[in-house]
């Protein structure tokens, strides 16, 4: 079966991560500074942090770990399919928060408050979130 | 052993979720019981708030008309003291007694006609009272609250700023307010009632920061401009987000004192107080008089708008009478 290095893999993903949080919460917070007042900012800013930090703590976390074991998981290869999936959802999950913040000028009108539009993303997000995140189990776990 | 723990801990999770769509259920079936209580007690204070202001209303009119005849029996009896005096003078000028008897028979006899008259319409109008049927006095208009919600600026309008030849009562100066409306270009306007007078509220319009009116389509428009044409403005947009200004005017003719309540018209209400009050003047009303004590007063609701964030009031920026000025009205009213 086609596989490939563990940790090599985790790093793969780790970067998709960062680079892809990194992007998310500047435009963010470029859209939402001056869409919020000082009393709406904070929970339209725990909105985002719900949804990033999850996936990235547990990817970071798990990677931290592996690079203190880094010689026995180099050794640890794990399937590529798995892999591929895996970082299909992530794509697919952070491209969907970026989407949700950069269609806040086109969709947003004057009467809606920027916190109700983003809470409209919650189903839909909440369950690729539980995707992703149980995705990411599984892969932190399997290995051949 | 290890099983065994999984199902346990499988089965208290299905358990939990379980509970909580129950209990989700539950809450929501309670919720509504207590929806439908509080439409209920709403609707009842909606009907005796109704009733009260019809009330207020009916004893307005009856009030002026009251006063209206309290003047017409003022000028009665002067006229009576006046025709009792000239007898008394008759009767005292012994000497050409004989010559007045005749005049002063034909003053009693008018005194007498005047008074079996005054008696007669006296009878009348407490039968017309009586006999009017409810529906006929009740007039269907909603109530504008004195004190009013805390408005953004307001001016009152002087007398010098209309026609001095006008007729001086509530149609007349509807009118007037109506055709300088409708010269600024607002199509749609709608009216309330108020102590003594009426309130005549103008539609949502969007405005410059200055106070002037959008163009058309735009003016009517309750959507921001995004001026989404390419890449580039959006850029610009996802960094300064569409800003908007809004206004309402509500023209206070009353003479009764004005004076504003902490209470926050929101932007919703503002929009929707068009739509809520009558489309013209009540019949009733049209031929009330505009008295000296009344005034005409333009209190102006302007909200602030930006994209994402709740309309706010704007505070006093610009003032009562620029706004006016800005908008056109007051030329239009000359």
């Amino acid at each position: 079966m086609n596989t490939i290095e563990k940790y090599s893999a985790q790093r793969n993903l780790l970067i998709v991560w960062l680079l892809s949080s990194l992007f998310v919460l500047i435009i963010f917070m470029l859209m939402a500074w001056p869409r919020t007042t000082n009393a709406t900012f904070s929970d339209t800013a725990q909105w985002l942090f719900n949804y990033l930090s999850p996936g990235l703590t547990l990817i970071i976390g798990a990677f931290v770990y592996s690079a203190r074991t880094a010689n026995i998981d180099k050794i640890k290869q794990i399937d590529k399919i798995y892999f591929r999936i895996t970082l299909c959802f992530c794509v697919v999950y952070l491209t969907t928060i970026a989407i949700c913040i950069l269609l806040v000028p086109i969709i947003l009108d004057g009467n809606t408050e920027l916190i109700i539009y983003l809470k409209n993303w919650n189903v839909i997000l909440s369950f690729l979130q539980t995707s992703v995140i149980a995705l990411l189990g599984i892969f932190f776990t399997k290995e051949n | 052993m290890k099983i065994i723990l999984i199902v346990i801990l499988s089965i208290a999770l299905v358990g939990t979720w379980g509970y909580l769509l129950w209990n989700k259920n539950q809450l929501e079936q309670i919720q509504q019981t207590q929806q439908s209580q509080i439409a209920k007690v709403s609707d009842a204070k909606t009907e005796i708030q109704k009733n009260f202001d019809d009330a207020l209303l009916r004893l307005d009119s009856l009030t002026m008309n009251n006063n209206k005849l309290l003047a017409q029996l003022t000028s009665a009896n002067l006229e009576v003291t006046k025709k009792k005096a000239e007898i008394r003078s008759i009767l005292n000028k012994k000497s050409a007694f004989s010559d007045e008897s005749t005049k002063a028979k034909k003053l009693i006899n008018d005194l007498n006609t005047k008074i079996v008259s005054l008696n007669n319409e006296n009878e009348k109008l407490k039968q017309d009272l009586a006999t009017t049927p409810a529906s006929k006095t009740e007039i269907n208009i909603k109530k504008f609250d004195i004190p009013y919600p805390k408005p953004s600026s307001f001016y009152q309008i002087p007398w010098n700023k209309f026609s001095q030849n006008i007729e001086r009562n509530f149609i007349t100066i509807d009118s007037v307010l109506s055709d300088a409306l409708l010269k600024c270009g607002y199509l749609e306007k709608s009216y309330y009632y108020v102590a003594h007078g009426f309130a005549l509220v103008t539609q949502l319009e969007q405005i410059n920061e200055d106070g002037t009116s959008k163009q058309n389509p735009e003016r009517w428009s309750t959507r921001l401009n995004n001026n989404l044409n390419d890449f580039r403005s959006y850029l610009k947009s996802l960094v300064h987000p569409p800003k908007g200004y809004f206004r309402v005017i509500v023209f206070l003719v009353t003479d009764v004192d004005l004076n504003a309540k902490n209470d926050v018209l929101d932007e919703k209400q503002a929009k929707d107080m068009v739509l809520g009050g009558n489309v013209a003047l009540p019949a009733s009303y049209r031929n009330l008089p505009f008295t000296n004590s009344h005034r005409i007063t333009a209190l102006i609701y302007e909200y602030k708008i930006t994209q994402g964030i709740a309309p706010e009031l704007v505070d006093n920026e610009p003032p009562g009478e620029l706004h006016l000025e800005k908008a056109g009205i007051i030329n239009a009213l000359k």
